[in-house]
């Protein structure tokens, strides 16, 4: 009989092997489903897989990578940070409205002055109103100890609210004829968020994605602080007495990731969204989740698994369309990633044992 | 002969707003895509958006080849699926929901010789861009004047999906009409902020019931609120959206509201949608249709 035994240290093979094995086995039961569904497994995995990056369309839809990837890395960057400290934000969906939010405003507030300055000041508004969106299970949890989780979750749907008053009513448009959604910064060079590689799909919100991973790696390796989230994470009363204070580390912890969020919000509006509108938030909040975790929690293995999530959703899309696959089959492909990961990262801590060697094993102990 | 089988592959779909041959100049072949706000079997918008589409294939056999995406957020999501399909030679695209306004006049401006016929919105910016739409108020008012007929507690209830002025034409038109068939009717509207969330529309539903409402109308696009209603015994009563959805809702309540003849709007629209199909596929000679 098959047993798991806890390794006695985290096993460094499969620390690394469990994305890959994921990529694997995801690719190898998502082919059998669409095999069952009537299709050609194998060109479905290539549509999704190979087309976006060396296809015939790929010159559109390779820039269409980094368009998506770029708000779900700087996003998941900001929750690993917490994630290893043992602090769960599962809220970013609601400050990467907030962020979205509160930079428009101050762009709109000013529309149509053409002024340099105006797009960096959206920046640190964005970036505002997702650390002061954080904030809220941030100091509820350390003054009152309530749990960050729930709050952080229940406040994004607080946030759809105001962005649906937002679009309706104070952000709307004068001259939209009485539909919802704002200005559309198509149209309003000095606050758009313009494309600086267009075939790269590169704008200033994957340049923030990419230096934030440099910047959180050089914080996790080299920083005092970045020591101190990953000794809160793994031994929270050894942290206690290096000195670490946990309400610190939960403020902080929280107000980057709600600041990177934030941001993400706000080059996306003044970017690909274009507009503040009812439905502008599409889940990256909650993707960016299952990013985290397929990066390790590592900011440049989230840079990579940014980009294969967003393959997923690019690919999916020319499955969705050219094959006629329904896209619920393409959710469940997605799906099934974050669930082999989750799974298979169970060896990372875990090993199988025999049924004998088991028994003795924890007789043993 | 030749030009008018012609004008007919170019006119499949909605012949409202086509811009004549133009299109069908020398092609026997149309690949025509849709983009749908949610998944086909929704039981209304889309599913009924989507027996259009089957429909226009079934008539033109492999003149016609029909693509199309279920569940595109509106948004910056839809402006890549609407790129992607005109790159992969989509002669003409259907964006079948109000939000996907903006980026079907982005992506049109890219592509000018693709044809682009938008639901319900109110921007054509290029040559190449029309709006398409249904008189669906009318059959709202029909709705809103059995509801002011048949409420016993004159507490009325609509789930609205987003305040746009489509939606709002209906609610006003509904409850005009239950005003003129009842003064005492009261009309509540809840806002779902979504065009499918079963779960959420429900809830609204729930909600609604829970203040008294026994008639409920919405422009929601699952078959859920239908259910709820269904729940409470015949008490409460409710109409379909878009499609016929009379066989989602298994109790009395049904019954009695389609005996009643209240899922009409829904037919209606199946027939008007119908009929202009049929009209524009069999040329502008036939008579007609009555929507």
């Amino acid at each position: 009989m098959l047993r798991l035994e806890k390794r006695p240290n985290p096993s460094r093979f499969w620390l690394y092997a469990t994305p890959a094995v994921a990529v694997a086995l995801t690719m190898f039961v998502g082919g059998l489903l669409f095999a069952l569904m009537g299709k050609n497994p194998f060109e479905v995995i290539r549509t999704i897989f190979w087309d976006p990056v060396f296809g015939e369309f790929a010159f559109y839809l390779r820039g269409q990578l980094l368009v998506k990837a770029g708000p779900l890395i700087l996003i998941a960057i900001g929750l690993a940070l917490g994630f290893r400290a043992g602090i769960w934000n599962i809220g970013a969906e609601g400050q990467y409205i907030m962020g979205a939010i509160c930079g428009a405003a101050v762009g709109l507030a000013v529309f149509p002055t053409e002024n340099r300055l105006i797009f960096p000041v959206m920046i640190v508004a964005g970036a505002f109103g997702g650390w002061a969106w954080a904030m809220i299970p941030a100091i509820l949890k350390t003054r009152f100890n309530t749990n960050e989780i729930l709050v952080s979750l229940m406040l994004v749907y607080v946030a759809e609210t105001i962005l649906a008053k937002a679009a309706t009513g104070f952000l709307k448009n004068p001259e939209g004829m009485g539909f919802p959604g704002s200005r559309n910064f198509s149209s309003f060079p000095a606050a758009r968020n313009s494309y600086i590689v267009e075939s790269l799909g590169l704008h200033w919100g994957g340049v923030a994605a990419l230096a934030t991973a440099v910047l959180a790696y050089i914080l996790l390796t080299r920083h005092i602080a970045g020591f101190q989230i990953k000794l809160a994470g793994q031994a929270p009363r050894a942290a206690r007495f290096h000195g670490v204070s946990p309400a610190r580390l939960v403020v902080m912890c929280m107000g980057i990731s709600g600041a990177l969020a934030g941001l993400a919000g706000l080059f996306e509006v003044a970017g690909p969204a274009g507009q503040i509108s009812i439905d502008f938030n599409t889940g990256y909040g909650f993707t960016a989740i299952i990013v985290a975790f397929l990066g390790r929690l590592n900011p440049l293995g989230i840079v990579l698994a940014g980009i294969l999530m967003a393959l997923t959703y690019v690919g999916g899309e020319m499955a969705a369309t050219n094959l006629g696959l329904p896209s619920a089959a393409i959710q469940v492909f997605q799906g099934m990633l974050l669930f082999f990961l989750l799974a298979v990262d169970v060896l990372t801590n875990y090993r199988f044992r025999l049924g004998a060697g088991a028994a003795r094993a924890a007789g043993v102990k | 002969m030749k030009r008018r089988t012609l004008l007919a592959s170019a006119a499949m779909g909605l012949g409202v707003a086509l811009g004549g041959a133009a299109l069908a100049e020398g092609m026997d072949h149309v690949k025509a895509c849709f983009v749908y706000v949610g998944p086909i079997g929704d039981g209304g918008w889309t599913f009924q958006h989507h027996l259009g589409a089957m429909a226009v294939q079934e008539k033109f056999g492999d003149k016609v080849e029909i693509q199309y995406q279920e569940s595109v957020p509106e948004g910056a999501d839809s402006e890549r699926v609407l790129t992607q399909m005109a790159l992969s030679g989509c002669n003409i695209i259907f964006t079948t929901s109000f939000g996907y306004m903006d980026a079907t006049n982005a992506v049109a401006a890219k592509f000018p010789d693709v044809k682009f016929e938008h639901a319900t919105g109110f921007k054509r910016d290029h040559a190449n861009v029309s709006t398409y739409n249904a008189r669906f108020y009318e059959g709202r008012a029909v709705q809103g004047l059995i509801a002011g007929k048949m409420t016993k507690s004159n507490k009325i209830g609509y789930i609205g999906s987003f305040p746009i002025p489509e939606v709002i034409m209906g609610i006003n038109s509904y409850y005009l009409a239950a005003k003129a068939a009842n003064p005492d009717v009261e009309l509540s509207v809840v806002w779902a902020y979504t065009w499918f969330d079963p779960a959420k529309e429900a809830d609204a539903a729930k909600a609604m019931i829970e203040q008294g409402v026994d008639v409920i109308a919405s422009h929601t696009d699952s078959t859920a609120p239908l259910a709820e209603a269904a729940k409470t015994d015949g008490k409460v009563i409710g109409f379909g959206q878009a499609s016929d959805m009379a066989e989602y809702m298994d109790g009395p309540g049904c019954r009695r509201s389609s005996t009643t003849g209240a899922p009409t709007t829904s037919s209606a629209w199946a027939r008007c949608w119908t009929a202009a199909m049929s009209r524009s596929t069999s040329g502008p000679a036939s008579p007609a249709a009555r929507c």
